[in-house]
């Protein structure tokens, strides 16, 4: 429904997915495409005055940019009131990183958890510590905002694939906790939703009763049966090309 | 020194944080200018928030040694004032309790029986019906009798006295600020300058409760304006009329009347206005009287429910008079709410599209509150809408969208709020 245009930044590691369903890829660190190309991406598609589309920074980790408040700031030069970083969210917890996102104008984290403990975090996602360090970066992320009188949006994406699906009720009380806004539920290619669903359905009704939506993608609304609308995501990715 | 006064009156008013009850203050004024009471009764008002614990509010009401306790019931303070009659009855077991407002008002007689700490109810407007209450307290003539009051009767039950008409002529009222019985809360002063509305929203009491405009006199609205001008740390006018852009010729005259006050930075609060009558023209009349954001529907954009609400919607007027107010620097709040009756989910979506779609500057969504005295709390079997009947009255299902659909509205309604907020 807000609509976010995708800058793609790179190529490296999707956050949030699963290392067990995924071999981590051959060179885990991002390679970010060389500056101008992505300035002159942003250039081109500037933010119209009154119609609310957003950036959304992605295809590598943001946060591993060298230099990622200016991108931020870049985009919001171009007129973008909402910028969003895809990203693991481990990089938030760098002492000073939330603030100076949120100086430069960022207000949408799209951050990456899956599973409900550090244990079960860590271990799919092949990098120990990765739990606390975004929990810690969302802890600082709130607190930068306080200061800064800023309202951010969280959004969680946490992967369905069989080492998940068990674990979405817990996962999703668990986003709950970590103050999330918002959590999306993403189903895997060649996951059987049939097999899912029960886990999907409980995950749903665990967000209604915390007062925290969850958005389910990659399942037909048809398929979710009487939780149909949790097809619905307010956000609303776009390819940078498929807007006027 | 003069004698004690022969009967004690508290008004209490329980409001959200910052607010102050303008129906006190003028049922206040009202009773205090009354001939009849001059000398034997004694007027105080509590002003407490309406989180404040009940047993905190018989607290200060009990210090007070009233004979009557006046509250004002909205649906929004009801459960705490309810909570707060038990309370006083037991610790000022002498005083006679009454309420009125909307949420009492078209129910009069059901909440005396729920209630039975309670023994009057005034219904409809208070500033006439409250003082005659008064005078009957002071006579020890039975309140049943008077005109506009629900009361109890001694070995018949409940009794309703026949309505009391609507008041005239407003200036008869006497102004709450001019009779310096209330003063502006945080920098902020409540201004009415009608009653009633033109239209005929189906959720809503001010159309159907009101009916025909009546208006205060343009003399004591300036009067009452430029009193409060020279209250110190004023900051903004707040006017709870219906329709600020009632018609042309008023919104001409309010704009002359507040433009000297916006240039000392005198604001004007959020305003309900009817978007669709806003051209350039408009806007520029509200940005000279001081306004700074506006608040309108479009509520839904379902055929169905704008037709069940007897509302009308026109997108492209719509769409203008936002654009309208952006060019001239005003911000709006649009309003939608869920549950309405035909609304169906993906009505409801439409319209948080729409809204948002239009980059207003603010989206509010809220459930439908099935309000005592509406035409749809009188037709909720027909629509087939199930809503708590205890206040607020929120709605639980419609025929269209069941209980579980309406919470995950308001959820991802409220996750799209949130992330309309988040920007720079
Ligand atoms: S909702 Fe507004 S426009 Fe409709 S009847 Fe009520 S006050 Fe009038």
């Amino acid at each position: 429904m807000l609509r976010f245009r995708d800058i793609v930044l790179g190529t490296g590691p999707r956050p949030g997915e699963c290392r067990l369903c995924t071999p981590a890829p051959e060179s885990p660190v991002p390679v970010f495409r060389p500056a101008e190309e992505i300035l002159a991406d942003l250039a081109a598609h500037p933010g119209e005055i009154g119609a609310p589309v957003g950036v959304r920074l992605t295809g590598a980790d943001p946060l591993a940019h060298p230099d990622p408040p200016s991108l931020v700031a870049a985009a919001v030069r171009t007129g973008a009131q909402r910028v969003a970083l895809d990203t693991p969210g481990e990089g938030l917890a760098r002492p000073g990183a939330a603030d100076a996102l949120l100086a430069a104008g960022a207000r949408v984290f799209e951050v990456a958890l899956l599973g409900s403990t550090e244990a079960t975090h860590d271990r799919l996602a092949a990098r120990s510590g990765s739990f606390d360090a975004l929990a810690e970066g969302l802890a600082a992320v709130a607190s930068a905002a306080e200061g800064r009188e800023a309202r951010v949006f969280v959004r969680a994406r946490v992967t369905v694939c069989p080492h998940t699906v068990a674990d979405l009720p817990a996962t999703v009380m668990r986003c709950a906790e970590l103050g999330a806004s918002q959590v999306v539920l993403v189903a895997r290619e060649g996951v059987d939703p049939r097999r899912a669903l029960e886990w999907i359905g409980a995950a749903c009704d665990t967000g209604t009763v915390n007062r925290l939506w969850v958005s389910v993608s990659g399942v037909p609304a048809e398929a979710l049966g009487e939780r149909g609308l949790h097809a619905v995501d307010p956000f609303e990715a776009v390819h940078a090309g498929s807007l006027p | 020194m003069s004698p004690a006064p022969r009967q004690k009156v508290a008004l209490v008013g329980l409001s959200s944080v910052g607010y102050r009850s303008l129906a006190l203050g003028y049922v206040r004024a009202a009773a205090q200018a009354d001939p009849r009471l001059a000398g034997s009764s004694g007027f105080m008002t509590l002003d407490l928030d309406v989180s404040v614990d009940p047993w905190w509010v018989a607290f200060r009401v009990a210090g007070l040694r009233p004979d009557v306790v006046g509250f004002s019931v909205t649906c929004w303070n009801a459960r705490a004032v309810y909570d707060a009659c038990r309370l006083v009855r037991r610790s000022v077991p002498g005083a006679v309790i009454v309420l009125g407002g909307p949420e009492v008002s078209p129910i009069a007689e059901d909440v005396l029986a729920a209630n039975p700490d309670v023994d009057a109810v005034v219904r409809g407007e208070g500033e006439e019906t409250f003082p005659e209450l008064l005078v009957a307290l002071l006579r020890d003539r039975p309140l049943w009798r008077v005109e506009g009051v629900t009361a109890r009767r001694e070995g018949s039950g409940i009794v309703s006295a026949p309505d009391r008409p609507l008041i005239a002529d407003l200036d008869t009222i006497p102004s709450p600020y001019l009779a310096g019985v209330i003063e502006p809360a945080e920098g902020s002063a409540y201004i009415e300058t009608y009653r009633g509305c033109p239209h005929r929203c189906g959720y809503c009491f001010e159309g159907k409760g009101f009916g025909r405009i009546r208006s205060f006199s343009r003399e004591r609205v300036q009067a009452e304006v430029d009193h409060l001008a020279t209250t110190a740390g004023l900051r903004s006018f707040s006017f709870i009329d219906p329709v600020f852009n009632l018609t042309s010729d008023r919104l001409e005259w309010l704009a002359g009347m507040l433009e000297p006050h916006a240039r000392r930075s005198v604001r004007l609060h959020t305003i309900e206005v009817d978007i669709e009558r806003i051209g350039p023209a408009e806007a520029g009349l509200l940005r000279r009287a001081g306004v700074a954001s506006v608040e309108t529907g479009p509520q839904t954009v379902g055929e169905r429910a704008l037709a069940a609400c007897r509302r009308t919607f026109d997108r492209e007027r719509f769409v203008a008079g936002v654009e309208a107010l952006r060019a001239a620097g005003i911000s709006v709040e649009c309003d939608l709410i869920v549950g309405l009756p035909g609304d169906r989910a993906s009505d409801v979506l439409d319209g948080m599209r729409f809204a948002v779609g239009l980059d207003p500057g603010s989206v509010q969504l809220s459930s439908l509150h099935v309000l005592p005295g509406t035409d749809l709390w009188a037709r909720a079997d027909e629509h087939r809408l199930v809503f708590d009947p205890e206040p607020p009255h929120e709605v639980v299902s419609t025929a269209d969208i069941p209980f579980a659909d309406l919470r995950r509205l308001e959820l991802c309604g409220n996750a799209l709020m949130n992330l309309y907020k988040a920007r720079v």
